[in-house]
């Protein structure tokens, strides 16, 4: 069966076409998110449709998730960016226990059971501190690009210790490290870990168990990567693309309901499914 | 008086002004007094003929007034609450009674009367915040000087007769509560955890004999039922007031709320006042020692501990929280969702052992932090990967 998975995130927009009987991924997209979720939803899937040599008619099934799962009015299911993130690791890495999400957003953590279920899980519900928009307003402020930021972080031999990661108290704390002359590699290192950190406080209120895996659009930041590496005392597993788990456990789910189905409610699933008639709410 | 009847009854007074009886009887010439918490003897009331109904916030409503005197890290409940007071909603009530029930509330009361004099009767209730020989000393003086007001504010006595009275009624109010509750351990419990909200919101609104009129008529209306759709997964909801909408979201995610520990919820009804007994000795029991909100510091007692034996914290922990996974059990609840509102320390401090005791008994428990009025889209993804996670 040919299933779909669109993750629509806060800042990224991702979708994989699964071939469910060849256990293979035929294509895959990721676009920024902007204000049309309706009309990016079936961009998307069109795109990564066509790189799949497929139109989206063939696509018997398809599961939403990510904050704008319900702005997909062609998903047949909707599932929380939780559930599938899970399916997604667990499909890559069987050993994985542990699950640091970073996105645009928020961040969350989710602890798996043997079984590959998720077992607990707990995200950030107080503000942007460990979230990539706190990356985003310092690479504002300092006018210097993400992945800049990430290089300079990487190449320096010491730490500023950044105390306050409120994204707008950090800002502040910076800028007075800057304009006392600390360089600024430091202060960058110094706040890589302070984020590993403040994310690793939250995670470890589920006992943090090996293997640990990085996912998220965020997590792609090396300096990040090293500063979790640091903090956790071990080796993470990163997936060859962190941001496309989440739609990749939605394909993988898609396949489990979409299973379930005879033909003929698969048929008349598709027949009630309209591509055309995109109406925005 | 309404024609309605039963759960219709109960929508109408929700739907419209839940107060309007209350006020029927005031300008008939009774007393209402308006009271917060589940810490007023309402006993004492009734037994003088004062009707006491509950305060409640309001979700929908933008904290204007109580914004320009309160801080915004005060506890956004009692803040809703002191606020639609200032803009009026409860200026037909003649008495309002504050008990000490945890510290916002307090200091609230310690503004209270400046900001709104227009009541006659304005009382602090010092409940003490310890369930122990001397907080017991301190609640029969608290109990004592509360009758001692509530007679000159009536010019009349309140007597031993009417009081015992009174907690029978009332007693047989906890019954019939606990009889609804009891109909939602079915396995498609026939009333959902919205609608038993209601019902208590209703039932808090009116005197007590009406109210359990009222009760018995749904009671009636729910028992014949016919089968309602199996739910999904069965929630224990745990927090305080919640009547800003909280069981509701749950509800609409695809859970089923079967039982709570929560402030409009089981702490209002699942301890008797015993009969038979001293009336104020009765009183002093149930609302200092046998009401479990978190408000009230409790441990083993001391005079049971051998000489230098100390507190063991299994057993510290099953006296103070050992009912909410008593309750999990019993209504078969698959998961907890607690939600505290944010700066709430009584509930704060009881977040990690209650959460860890429900876990020991194997009951699943999401904690949600948040206003009194709700962020309904960012609870609604952790709910719904919450259920996703007890269905998979």
């Amino acid at each position: 069966m040919i299933t779909a998975g669109i993750d629509i995130g806060s800042t990224m927009t991702k979708a994989v076409i699964l071939d469910t009987d060849q256990n293979a991924v035929l294509a895959s997209s990721i676009v920024e998110t902007g204000a049309e979720h309706r009309t990016l939803a079936l961009f998307i899937l069109e795109d990564t449709a066509k790189k799949a040599g497929l139109s989206c008619g063939q696509v018997a099934f398809i599961v939403g998730t990510g904050y704008g799962r319900l702005n997909i009015p062609f998903a047949d299911k909707q599932i929380t960016e939780i559930t599938c993130h899970a399916k997604g690791v667990c499909h890559l890495f069987p050993q994985a226990r542990t699950i640091i999400e970073v996105g645009g957003q928020d961040s969350k953590a989710i602890k798996l059971t043997e079984e590959g279920t998720v077992g607990d899980f707990v995200m950030n519900n107080k503000c942007a501190a460990g979230t990539g928009r706190f990356l985003q307003c310092v690479s504002e402020t300092l006018e210097v690009s993400l992945s800049e930021m990430n290089e300079l972080a990487l190449r320096a031999g010491d730490a500023m210790p950044v105390s306050s990661l409120c994204a707008i108290f950090a800002q502040q704390e910076i800028i007075s490290a800057l304009s006392r002359g600390t360089p600024v590699e430091v202060v960058l290192a110094g706040m890589y870990g302070g984020f590993a950190r403040k994310i690793l406080t939250m995670a470890n209120s589920l006992r943090i168990e090996r293997e640990v895996v990085l996912t998220g659009g965020t997590c792609k930041h090396a300096a990040l990567q090293a500063a979790f590496r640091r903090e956790l005392g071990f080796d993470v597993l990163i997936p060859e693309e962190p941001l496309l788990t989440g739609a990749l456990g939605a394909a993988l789910l898609a396949g489990k309901y979409g299973g379930r189905l005879s033909r003929e409610e698969l048929e008349a699933l598709q027949l009630r499914r309209s591509f055309t008639s995109v109406e925005i709410s | 008086m309404s024609e309605t009847k039963g759960l219709a009854r109960v929508n109408e007074m929700l739907s419209t002004d839940r107060f309007a009886r209350a006020k029927e009887l005031r300008a008939a010439g009774k007393h209402v007094f308006g009271y917060v918490c589940c810490f007023a003897p309402l006993e004492m009331l009734t037994a003088l003929d004062i009707v006491p109904v509950r305060l409640l916030g309001d979700p929908n409503e933008p904290q204007t007034e109580a914004d320009k005197h309160v801080e915004t890290i005060m506890c956004s409940f009692i803040r809703s609450v002191f606020d639609i007071d200032l803009k009026g909603c409860f200026s037909f009530l003649d008495g309002l009674v504050v008990p000490h029930s945890c510290d916002s509330v307090c200091m609230t009361w310690g503004i209270w009367p400046y900001y709104n004099d227009s009541r006659v009767f304005q009382y602090f209730l010092n409940v003490p915040h310890s369930a122990t020989e001397t907080g017991e000393e301190l609640m029969g003086h608290a109990l004592q000087d509360f009758k001692k007001k509530l007679e000159q504010f009536t010019g009349k006595a309140l007597t031993e007769e009417a009081l015992r009275s009174a907690i029978v009624r009332h007693n047989r109010q906890r019954a019939l509560l606990r009889e609804l509750y009891d109909l939602r351990k079915d396995p498609v419990p026939p009333i959902t955890g919205t609608e038993v909200k209601q019902v208590l919101i209703a039932v808090m609104s009116l005197p007590v004999d009406e109210g359990n009129a009222l009760l018995e008529e749904v009671l009636a209306e729910v028992r014949t039922r016919a089968s309602q759709k199996a739910g999904g997964p069965r929630i224990l909801v745990y927090g305080p007031a919640m009547d800003n909408g909280f069981i509701d979201l749950v509800e609409s995610c695809g859970a089923e709320v079967v039982i709570d520990d929560a402030c409009l919820g089981t702490r209002f009804f699942s301890a008797n006042v015993e009969e038979g007994i001293d009336p104020y000795l009765a009183l002093n029991h149930r609302y200092l020692r046998d009401t479990k909100c978190p408000r009230t510091y409790r441990r083993p007692p001391e005079e049971e501990l051998a000489p230098g034996q100390t507190y063991n914290y299994e057993e510290d922990v099953e006296l103070r929280l050992g009912h909410i996974a008593k309750y999990a059990k019993e209504w078969k609840a698959d998961g907890a969702i607690f939600y505290v509102i944010r700066f709430c320390d009584s509930h704060g401090f009881d977040i990690p052992d209650a959460r860890d005791s429900l876990k020991r008994h194997g009951v699943p428990v999401l904690v949600l932090e948040g206003d009194y009025t709700l962020t309904k889209e960012q609870l609604k993804t952790r709910i719904q990967a919450f259920l996703e996670m007890l269905d998979q």
